[in-house]
């Protein structure tokens, strides 16, 4: 019994060993992908493919997401050869979704314009109470949705990045390449104003 | 600025989770597009990239070699011109010694024309009657 709680302190703890592992895994193939292999590239845009769409989603709505993605991930490879730290793979990639979002932004700006406004007006009218919970669910997925297009790039950006993608502060001061501070306050003020406006919508927190 | 309470901001976050918009599913060729893009993007290597870099360096490495190369020359060129100075000063001191030799010679030369012409004068004086 005590030889086996001696081994068990000796032996780093399974899943601890499993992370190092998938980290060096996505290391080589970062540096692989970086020196031009194409099925390593392949095998990281299966890997992250869910989170870049996921967050282009959050930041730019529908319009042109699988555009945006691919954009996205062709920046990436162009860029890959560059990378200098291959473990920083992850945050470099938000990063780029978040450079996509933003260039987006600029290029369709009266088109984005129209489609907060389009989103402002369904938001005024009074939310329906639904009956089942399916229906209730999509109804607020709906709302977090428009509430989200309320707010602004940088407010969005940050919260979306915390909140919804589980990141820390610190990483996305990395990939906004803003100070930390500013991350908590972009935070707190998106937060506010969200809440506010799921209130607004009848949702009580 | 003030945090909203703890238990608004945890009600807030996991309402958020709850409902996370999800994105519409992607189209089933989307990898294999992108795959064929990367096809035709041509690849280029770290070493590619940083040839602007590599080219800039040299330009200045040229640069520099360049300045020191023409200070050099100007220096030989300022010596060049130092001694055709001091070859001009030699031939100007070389000629004056010679037209000075010619003057005194010419001037021998008068005398001698004066001189002559002087006994001529008398010569011409004595034999008239």
């Amino acid at each position: 019994m005590t030889k086996v709680l001696t081994s068990d302190r000796q032996m780093p703890p399974i899943e601890a060993r499993t992370i190092t592992t998938e980290k060096e895994m996505e290391t080589e193939l970062v540096l692989r992908s970086g020196q031009g292999n194409r099925s390593s590239f392949r095998q990281l845009y299966r890997n992250y493919q869910q989170r870049v769409r996921s967050t282009l989603y959050q930041l730019c709505g529908e319009h042109m997401l699988d555009d945006l993605v691919q954009e996205a991930f062709l920046r990436a490879w162009k860029g890959l050869p560059t990378l200098r730290q291959a473990s920083y793979f992850s945050t470099w990639l938000y990063r780029i979704s978040w450079n996509v979002a933003n260039d987006h932004r600029r290029k369709n700006f009266p088109l984005w314009r129209s489609l907060n406004q389009d989103e402002q007006a369904l938001s005024n009218t009074p939310s329906r109470t639904e009956d089942t919970p399916d229906l209730m669910r999509l109804h607020y997925q709906d709302l977090v949705q428009r509430g989200l297009q309320t707010l602004s790039i940088e407010q969005r950006g940050v919260l979306v990045l915390h909140d919804l993608e589980d990141l820390p502060h610190k990483e996305i001061a990395q990939i906004l390449n803003i100070p930390e501070g500013t991350v908590k306050s972009r935070l707190f003020h998106a937060r506010k104003a969200l809440k506010k406006y799921l209130q607004q919508q009848g949702v009580s927190l | 600025m003030t945090h909203l309470p703890q238990d608004e901001e945890r009600n807030l976050v996991n309402f958020l989770r709850q409902n996370y918009p999800v994105p519409p599913p992607a189209k089933s060729d989307e990898e294999e597009q992108l795959m064929e893009l990367l096809q035709q993007q041509p690849y280029r290597s770290q070493q590619q990239k940083r040839k602007p870099l590599w080219m800039i360096s040299s330009a200045i490495v040229a640069g520099i070699l360049l300045l020191w190369g023409s200070d050099r020359w100007l220096q030989y060129k300022t010596q060049l011109v130092i001694d055709a100075d001091a070859l001009a000063t030699f031939l100007v001191t070389t000629w004056n010694d010679a037209l000075l030799e010619t003057t005194f010679s010419d001037v021998d030369e008068e005398a001698t024309y004066s001189l002559l012409s002087a006994l001529q004068k008398s010569q011409v004086a004595s034999s008239s009657p």
